[in-house]
């Protein structure tokens, strides 16, 4: 459960990146999030994560204000949500099973259970057969995969992607979204800041759509 | 009692997860940080090396001083001991008015012992001296005075003044023989190596916290997008700085095991000649120092500094390393 409550953003530099947005994601709903370049769809998710904070209004994570979460706090709610980023952001001194493994290391899993879910993660992306290779031997396609391996692992309730598909061809985006799609039939929340138009407008799921800032379609309770 | 929703959520989640299970995790951090750090160090052995090295470079100074400090003080304490001012008693009294007057010394609260030198063994010890025969030398006639050697209690300065004024103010005595100088000299320079010792001691930490700061700085520096992807998948603080402490903690261990290696190749190497020193002026006691006690709180210190310089160093680098 995701919930904006006319929430704006100004950076330091003055620019506001969003303005008096509200809207509300109800749990194991897929939404995508789009909007011209500058639109604000970074700092939408960037706002879930607390990688920045709004400057005015709230946000509301699975019940939770986002502006009472302080400190230690913020890794913690980090540990409660996956991410995939449009350059994937592996760790390249390390194979593919101890990236995907890190988040569950971190939020402390017990061994047996990283394993397990390690090789559950990369199997859903079709990868488990590379889990002792570097990424960087990988495909840019199959990197992505890998880092969503890594957001899934934990079986977090909301998972949130930027651009993933930013620089794949058709075929292999259309693959990936499908697989978002397998994830929030499991009862996950999915959020996707995309520019692929022609791709999400076959898949049937409600669009939001930014403009400088403001919502200006698909806001709102359902 | 009011509670305010955000600190029943905080409550509950820190709860949630019995206190066996975060410490079985914690300890595994600990495992995983420590791994990192020894795979890391040993990757890039040489740079640990030559920064081990400098470190114990660094170290070795004050540990070298401190153990001069030492051996001086422990001389200056045989000196100490062994400290007598020498009553030269007047020509005119015999052997007897001279034991009267002994003991008349013996019971200054100052004194701790005394004994009286005759003349003729005055004569003894100089013909040794000399290496001539005493007959030949009594043969000359002999004109060494009586003499009354008194051993102290204490070195003061002040105490010691008076005590000669008062011995001289006697018209029985001649002279009174000290060495006043020779020992305040001594004990200038003991003083002068204790500050010296010191102030190294204080350029050597700043020196090493210089260094382990900068070394970490560095490490956090290269490892920029590894903390943040880390700090975006949920690490806290304590997690990402763990590495940095354990690298700290080695840093210093082997920079002090260096400097011990160092102190003690030269205590060693100078052993032979001091002892040369210490049996011409027929004291065994006089020895180079440098006690176990000391090596441990070197080493110690070596440690507590590379924790606390790697500590420093990477909580300031890691405020700028925010995930935006
Ligand atoms: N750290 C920052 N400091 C100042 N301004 C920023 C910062 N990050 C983003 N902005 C500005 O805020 C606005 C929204 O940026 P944001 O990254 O959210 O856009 P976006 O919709 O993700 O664009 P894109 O599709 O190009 O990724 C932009 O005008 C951008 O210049
Ligand atoms: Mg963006």
């Amino acid at each position: 459960m995701i919930e904006f409550d006319r929430v704006s953003k100004r950076y330091d530099s003055g620019r506001d990146a969003l303005r008096e947005l509200s809207l509300f994601i109800e749990p194991e709903e897929l939404v995508f999030l789009t909007g011209h370049s500058g639109a604000g769809k970074s700092t939408l998710l960037k706002l879930i994560m607390i990688m920045e904070r709004q400057t005015r209004g709230r946000v509301i994570v699975n019940g939770k204000d986002l502006q009472t979460i302080k400190g230690g706090g913020i890794a913690k709610h980090r540990q409660d949500i996956g991410v995939v980023f449009q350059d994937h952001q592996l760790l390249y001194d390390r194979t593919v099973y101890d990236n995907v493994a890190l988040p569950l290391l971190i939020s402390g899993f017990e061994h047996r259970d990283i394993g397990r879910r390690v090789r559950a993660a990369l199997d859903k992306v079709g990868l488990l057969d590379k889990e002792k290779s570097n990424p960087e031997a990988l495909s840019g396609g199959e990197q992505q995969r890998v880092g969503i391996a890594r957001a899934v692992a934990s079986r977090p309730k909301i998972l949130l992607a930027d651009e993933p598909t930013g620089n794949l061809d058709p075929a292999l985006s259309a693959e990936i979204m499908a697989l978002f799609r397998a994830f929030s039939r499991a009862g996950v929340t999915v959020l996707i800041a995309t520019h692929d138009l022609a791709l999400i407008s076959r898949m049937q799921h409600r669009i939001l759509t930014l403009k400088e800032g403001a919502l200006v379609a698909g806001g709102g309770r359902e | 009692m009011v509670v305010s929703k955000a600190g029943r959520t905080a409550a509950r989640s820190v709860t949630k997860v019995p206190f066996a299970r975060r410490f079985v995790t914690w300890r595994l951090h600990h495992r995983l940080a420590r791994h990192d750090t020894l795979s890391r160090l040993g990757r890039h052995w040489v740079s640990t090396l030559l920064t081990a090295l400098v470190m114990g470079v660094v170290l070795s100074l004050p540990a070298a001083l401190s153990m001069g400090v030492l051996t001086l003080e422990a001389a200056l304490a045989q000196v100490d001991r062994g400290d007598s001012i020498t009553v030269v008693a007047h020509d005119s009294l015999t052997l007897s008015q001279v034991e009267v007057l002994s003991e008349e010394y013996a019971s200054l609260a100052l004194v701790r012992s005394v004994s009286v030198v005759s003349k003729e063994q005055a004569l003894d010890e100089l013909s040794q001296w000399l290496g001539l025969s005493p007959e030949v030398l009594a043969s000359l006639g002999n004109p060494l005075p009586h003499s009354i050697s008194l051993t102290l209690t204490s070195m003061q300065t002040e105490a010691l003044q008076a005590l000669t004024e008062q011995l001289t103010h006697n018209p029985l005595v001649a002279d009174v023989l000290l060495d006043m100088e020779w020992l305040s000299r001594l004990q200038a320079i003991a003083l002068f190596g204790e500050r010296l010792m010191w102030a190294f001691v204080a350029i050597a930490l700043l020196a090493c916290l210089l260094i382990i700061g900068n070394t970490i700085r560095l490490a956090v520096e290269s490892r920029r997008q590894e903390i943040l992807v880390t700090k975006l998948v949920g690490a806290n603080n304590a997690y990402v700085m763990r590495p940095f402490l354990y690298t700290g903690f080695a840093y210093g261990a082997a920079g002090g095991l260096v400097a011990l290696l160092i102190t003690y190749s030269v205590k060693s190497w100078l052993g032979g000649p001091i002892e040369a020193l210490a049996n011409s002026y027929q004291t065994p006691y006089f020895a180079l120092r440098f006690p176990l006690s000391l090596a441990f709180a070197l080493l110690t210190a070596a440690i507590v500094l590379g924790m606390l310089g790697a500590w420093a160093s990477a909580r300031r680098q890691l405020k700028l390393i925010e995930p935006r």
